[in-house]
């Protein structure tokens, strides 16, 4: 185990689930995650949000939720879902903030690199 | 078990990431090709389709989502089997069922659990391609896809043998379709199928598919004997299927070398070996080599380049004139494109078909266009006159929806006259898809274009195109003809092809001429245009200009003429034949050539009017030069000559001697010639002519002109053939209308003020006007024939103008001012030709023919009436919907009571006599009839009458029908007979009529008449000839005649029984006494005294006698027992005795 896969076990993501999907390739683990990490869809979220443009913020939302999904990185996930369902539904009010708790989650992600 | 070719998996999805972990998840046991997004995929997908296993694909993608995606999979035939499994991280339930209606095969969830991944791949892969096992649905053998499957699954579990990919096309199926119909070339295929199922099941495991059209595939271990077994069994096969057609297959090899090439790549290669023998006699089976790849990666080079090329303007325009065959000059040009690179010129046959398979020729087409239009521009901006150019198209263009928009578009960009540009088609870019085709031509032909077909009898589909496209002109290849075209097949399918374009009125053109024996041909056949290196060869755009400028070389082709079977050249016209032939005027059609006159044709009134058994050889006398006097002969020819230029109608009086065989008298005769001259083609000066016999006007050399308006009809119909016609009148510019022209403008029967009405009616385009207007100029100033070419609208209220030909020909009054015109038009470019030509065809013959009451063409062929014409109220009708025995016995009932009559008639119908007949040579039957009219109870004589003739170039039999008056003839005929009886010398009647009529009367009277007979001879007659001569005996013959005449009652027969024997017989003689009387008194009375310049004498007769009472004697024992008293009167001595 690297150090990395250990202090995201730590921080509740699911590192079985998430190394099994990459072959127990912990090197590419770590590729994936720093793409990941700087994926533009965070910045793409936030836009779509300031404009109001529902249909992208849902989208951008989802290819996130995927990615996060992925990688196993649960606790983001969750913050994640609780953006794609509202948006789903067409609704925009309270994803700003729920967009802000979702950067200071992935600061302390990307604290990690 | 693995699919091998199949081995791709396609990744679409717009996160890089996922693919990357998919791909991890899945590269050990697939190839993994990627895109980030949908139309990116499906682009790259097309390179290589059938390698594609399975497509994964993201739903959620920006712009082109993955439904998108998976519908727009599902619309490419290459893609629509491909499994397209859907990735998203969605809640699987929320949208599966989504994804299953839209087709999709799967849904792999997101997270990606790998072992779920790959098992659902799998699974898909296998379900798909171990799924296919569908029959190809026409012969029940394996489908493509099967084929493809059992091939795969058949290489890995042969993989030590040599295994043969073997392909079997049926050699030209396409003409096959063509002959026997679609539904018998069906038929064929499944036969193949049945043949080559029974052929395989003898031997070791095999593959076996239709892979399309008519293309079989073959997988089987291979083995050249069985291959050849295969074809052999084929050829009897195909031979015990249809004997009458050469069934040939194709078929091409393919032994695997390289496993791991894809399938397809595999059946190319068979199939690339099987194409190298179609079209060759005796080659039936050809291997793949690696040439023919190397072929493959050249063609492959070459498209790469093209693009580069078109962008670098390497292609370059050359310039080829082609020539009119009439007047030896340049007309027009056809634009060549070479391929200069790098210093290379490369030839279009390089490049052409290469580009043509893949459809980048349509921008090279268009390239050449443009350049054209470009140098065009160019000359007219020097001032430099452009001669129109014709263009290659190809048949892709056909397809492309903005065709005809974009060639508009260059035309304007440029400034370019339609006129200047004509498009040349390949034939066998038309053979499917004709209404396709017909629209765009109709496009182009809006556009004022004119459309060439190219490369003429090459292609199959020819005939049966030429009259559903609306062409303008047809380019044929003279490479079929080697030096002596005439004796070649060659030379007479290419004098088929220019018959039946002649007969179409389509111009050709003649291409890859290249010596004077092939101009020497053309020029006899007509042909309008020639192109090839005898006249110009291609040249650079600046010779092209520097030619134009100074005029290109005209050619004397003159020359090339030599002795033109004039009969030949007659027959071209086709169906003028039966109009010349329904002409209620004896005529005759005549040629001159290098100065000798030769009949080429003298119809039916001719025939009758002198008889039964006139014959053209009969009428080919009157001028030969034993016959007619030096003087008459030399006038003749000079007079003939000269009309050619002057077109005026002739005239000439000549005596001839007429053949024994008719029934008149065998003197001279004076005859009386019409003649004028019709045409001049291909060398040979035509003629039409009637004659008349003048003998019995005696006032010999200075007879009035006259000629009637029928001959003037039968010459302009002889010129042209599908016409409108009218006349016109100089004096008071009026034009009287036939009924076509009424309906067509709305004009009535009479258009006053021409031209100025027809132009106010706006149907003549405007730029036309005035020489439409200069056009009526030269016909009121009495010019003999005029013909131009207008753009006139088709009716009064149509959009657009079509080229229409228009032909006046003057008639003078015998001071020879204009008093009547005869106006002639037709369309140009019409597409219903065929049907008008019909049309107007039968217009034609009533007006030229006023005695026709009914007239109908049939198709005995294809058993269908093509025409009906009548003037009869009841017979009238839509004949279209009718078969056409119902108006013939329509028309037979009407006309015809006379039983006999009407049984050979049905007969010649119901039994198919009538082709029967053609086949023996008869082309014309006839059938005299009596009509009563209910209306007015007047008898008349009519005749039906059947001309038959082979259509030409489709070969079907028509039956020209006409049923008109015969009156006339029938009581000339009777005075023909009646003349038949007397004889010539002395008035009375000849020997044979006077025996006829003695017999008659016995026949009549029965055993009651009481008659006598008297034989009466001249004393001495031979010493009366020797003495004084013939002419004296002749006058003494002719003295007793009229003795004998004044001696005897009107009603009693007198007759010439031979030489100096004459024979008179009484009817209702009343008694012996009377008789015996009679005879004293005659042998009195013919004690006569002959005066004579040189002759005086007496002379003497012998009277014999005989009389019949009651008694059973018949004319031949009367004579014989008056021959024996005359001869006893004149043994006891001159005194005659009883």
């Amino acid at each position: 185990m690297s150090k990395l896969t250990e202090e995201l076990r730590t921080m509740g993501c699911d590192m079985d689930g998430a190394l099994n999907r990459f072959l127990q390739d912990e090197e590419f683990y770590a590729e994936c995650y720093a793409q990941v990490m700087s994926d533009p869809s965070f910045d793409q979220l936030k836009s779509a949000l300031d404009a109001g443009d529902v249909e992208e913020a849902f989208h951008c939302a989802h290819t996130l939720k995927g990615v996060i999904a992925n990688m196993g990185l649960t606790p983001l996930l969750n913050i994640v879902v609780d953006l794609v369902e509202p948006l789903r539904a067409g609704k925009l009010d309270g994803m700003q903030e729920k967009y802000a708790a979702l950067l200071a989650e992935r600061k302390k992600y990307e604290a990690l690199l | 078990m693995q699919n091998r070719k199949r081995n791709t998996v396609w990744i679409v999805d717009d996160c890089q990431l996922n693919i990357d972990i998919l791909t991890r998840i899945l590269q050990r046991d697939y190839r993994i090709k990627a895109a980030t997004g949908g139309l990116d995929a499906l682009e790259q997908m097309k390179k290589t389709p059938t390698e594609i296993a399975a497509i994964i694909v993201d739903l959620h993608m920006p712009g082109f989502s993955g439904f998108d995606f998976l519908k727009a999979c599902k619309e490419r035939a290459s893609l629509k089997e491909v499994p397209v499994l859907i990735s998203s991280a969605e809640d699987q339930l929320r949208i599966e069922k989504r994804c299953l209606e839209s087709g999709a095969s799967d849904f792999i969830p997101m997270p990606y659990e790998p072992s779920v991944v790959r098992y659902r791949l799998r699974n898909v892969i296998e379900r798909t391609w171990f799924r296919v096992n569908e029959n190809d649905p026409l012969t029940g053998v394996s489908s493509k896809e099967k084929y493809i499957a059992d091939t795969e699954r058949y290489q890995i579990e042969y993989q030590e043998k040599k295994i043969s990919i073997v392909s079997l096309d049926i050699d030209n199926f396409k003409a096959y379709n063509y002959f026997f119909g679609v539904e018998e070339g069906d038929r064929l295929l499944q036969y193949v199928a049945q043949v080559m199922v029974e052929f395989l099941d003898q031997g070791d495991k095999y593959c076996f598919g239709r892979y399309g059209a008519d293309c079989f595939l073959i997988t089987c271990e291979y083995s050249e004997e069985r291959i050849t077994q295969m074809l052999s069994n084929l050829l009897e096969r195909f031979n015990v299927y249809n004997a009458s057609y050469r069934i040939k297959p194709a078929i091409g090899v393919y032994i695997i070398e390289d496993p791991d090439w894809p399938i397809e790549m595999m059946i190319n290669a068979a199939r690339m070996a099987g194409n190298q023998c179609k079209g060759k006699f005796h080659q039936y089976i050809a291997y793949y080599d690696s040439l023919i790849g190397d072929e493959v990666i050249r063609e492959q080079e070459i498209l790469n380049e093209v693009e580069q090329a078109l962008y670098r303007e390497e292609f370059v325009i050359y310039y080829q004139p082609k020539y009119s065959l009439l007047s030896g000059q340049a007309d027009g040009a056809e634009a060549l494109v070479r391929w200069e690179r790098q210093n290379r010129i490369i030839m279009p046959n390089e490049f052409i078909p290469i580009l043509e398979k893949s459809m980048q020729i349509g921008q090279l087409d268009f390239y050449v266009l443009e350049h054209v239009c470009m140098d065009i521009q160019a000359l007219i901006a020097q001032g430099i006159r452009p001669m129109p150019v014709s263009t290659n198209m190809s048949l892709v263009n056909l397809y492309n929806p903005n065709y005809a928009k974009q060639i508009q578009g260059i035309l304007l960009r440029y400034n370019i006259p339609p006129e200047l540009i004509n498009l040349e088609f390949t034939e066998s870019a038309f053979v499917e898809n004709t209404d396709l085709i017909r629209g765009v031509m109709r496009q182009l032909h809006e556009i004022g274009l004119r459309i060439f077909l190219d490369d003429f009898g090459k292609g199959t589909a020819s005939l049966t195109m030429l009259y559903q496209l609306p062409v303008d002109l047809l380019k044929i290849d003279m490479m079929l003809l080697p030096d002596h075209p005439e004796q070649d097949r060659g030379g007479k399918i290419l004098s088929s092809i220019m018959q039946m374009a002649n007969m179409l009125k389509l111009p050709v053109v003649c291409e890859g001429v290249e010596n004077e024996q092939q101009v020497k041909f053309l020029r006899k056949m007509q042909c309008d245009y020639a192109q090839g290196f005898f006249f110009a060869k291609p040249m650079s755009k600046e010779r092209y200009e520097a030619g134009l400028k100074d005029g290109f070389p005209v050619m004397a082709l003159e020359k090339y003429d030599d002795c033109i079977n004039a009969e030949m050249q007659w027959n071209s016209l086709g169906w003028v034949e039966s109009f010349f032939n329904s002409v209620d005027t004896p005529m005759m059609v005549f040629a001159m050539q290098d100065d000798i006159f030769h009949v080429v044709r003298i119809n039916q009134k001719m025939q009758k009017f002198y008889g039964r058994d006139f014959t053209e050889e009969d009428i080919e006398n009157f001028y030969n030069s034993d016959r007619l006097s030096k003087e008459t002969r030399a006038r003749f020819e000079a007079e003939a000559k000269a009309a050619i230029h002057s077109k005026t109608a002739l005239q000439i009086d000549f005596s001839v001697t007429m053949p024994k065989r008719i029934f008149r008298k065998e003197d001279n005769l004076w005859i009386r010639m019409n003649y004028r001259y019709v045409e001049y083609r291909g060398g040979v000066a035509f003629y039409s002519a009637t004659l008349k016999d003048m003998t019995a006007e005696g006032n010999h050399g200075s007879i009035k002109n006259e000629k009637t308006y029928s001959e003037d009809f039968a010459k302009t119909a002889l010129k042209m053939s599908n016409v409108n016609a009218w006349y016109y009148d100089p004096h008071t510019h009026e034009i009287s209308f036939e009924v076509e022209l009424t309906r067509d403008y709305g004009w009535g029967e009479v258009l006053p003020n021409v031209p100025d009405s027809i132009i106010e009616s706006e149907i003549v385009h405007p730029e036309d006007e005035e020489p439409f207007r200069e056009f009526y100029r030269r016909l009121d100033a009495g010019e003999p024939f005029i013909e131009s070419v207008f753009r006139i609208k088709p009716e009064l209220n149509a959009n657009s103008y079509e080229l229409c030909r228009m032909a006046y020909t003057n008639i003078y009054d015998r001071n020879n001012h204009p008093v009547r015109a005869i106006g002639v038009s037709m369309h140009v470019a019409n597409e219903e030709k065929n049907v008008l030509t019909a049309y107007r065809e039968g217009h034609f013959q009533r007006m030229i023919s006023p005695d026709v009451y009914f007239m109908a063409i049939m198709n005995l062929t294809t058993m269908s009436l093509e025409l009906v014409q009548t003037g009869i109220e009841e017979l009238e009708g839509d004949f279209h919907d009718k078969p056409h025995m119902e108006v013939f016995e329509d028309a037979l009932d009407f006309f015809v009571r006379d039983l006999h009559v009407r049984a050979e008639l049905r007969s010649l119908w119901a039994e198919r006599r009538l082709e029967k007949n053609f086949e023996e040579g008869k082309t014309y039957l006839e059938y005299e009839f009596r009509k009563d009219w209910k209306d007015t109870g007047k008898r008349q004589w009519m005749v039906w009458q059947i001309f038959l003739q082979k259509r030409p170039v489709t070969g079907e039999i028509l039956a020209y029908v006409y049923i008109r008056d015969n009156d006339k003839d029938i009581r000339e005929r009777q005075g023909l007979q009646k003349a038949a009886r007397i004889d010539s010398m002395t008035g009375l009647l000849n020997h044979n009529a006077a025996v006829e009529e003695v017999e008659n009367y016995l026949l009549q009277a029965g055993e009651n008449g009481f008659c006598a007979l008297f034989m009466i001879d001249i004393d001495y007659f031979k010493q009366i000839n020797d003495e004084h001569g013939h002419l004296i005996g002749d006058e003494a013959i002719i003295m007793l005649a009229k003795k004998l005449r004044k001696n005897f009652r009107q009603s009693d027969v007198v007759g010439r029984y031979g030489g100096d024997e004459f024979i008179v017989f009484m009817r209702n003689a009343e008694s012996l006494e009377q008789v015996r009387e009679k005879m004293i008194g005659l042998k009195k009375a013919l004690n006569m005294h002959l005066e004579a310049e040189q002759a005086s004498f007496d002379f003497t007769c012998s009277i014999g006698y005989a009389v019949r009472a009651k008694q059973e004697a018949d004319c031949h024992e009367m004579i014989e027992a008056a021959d024996a008293a005359l001869y006893e009167a004149k043994r006891n001595r001159i005194q005659g005795t009883l």
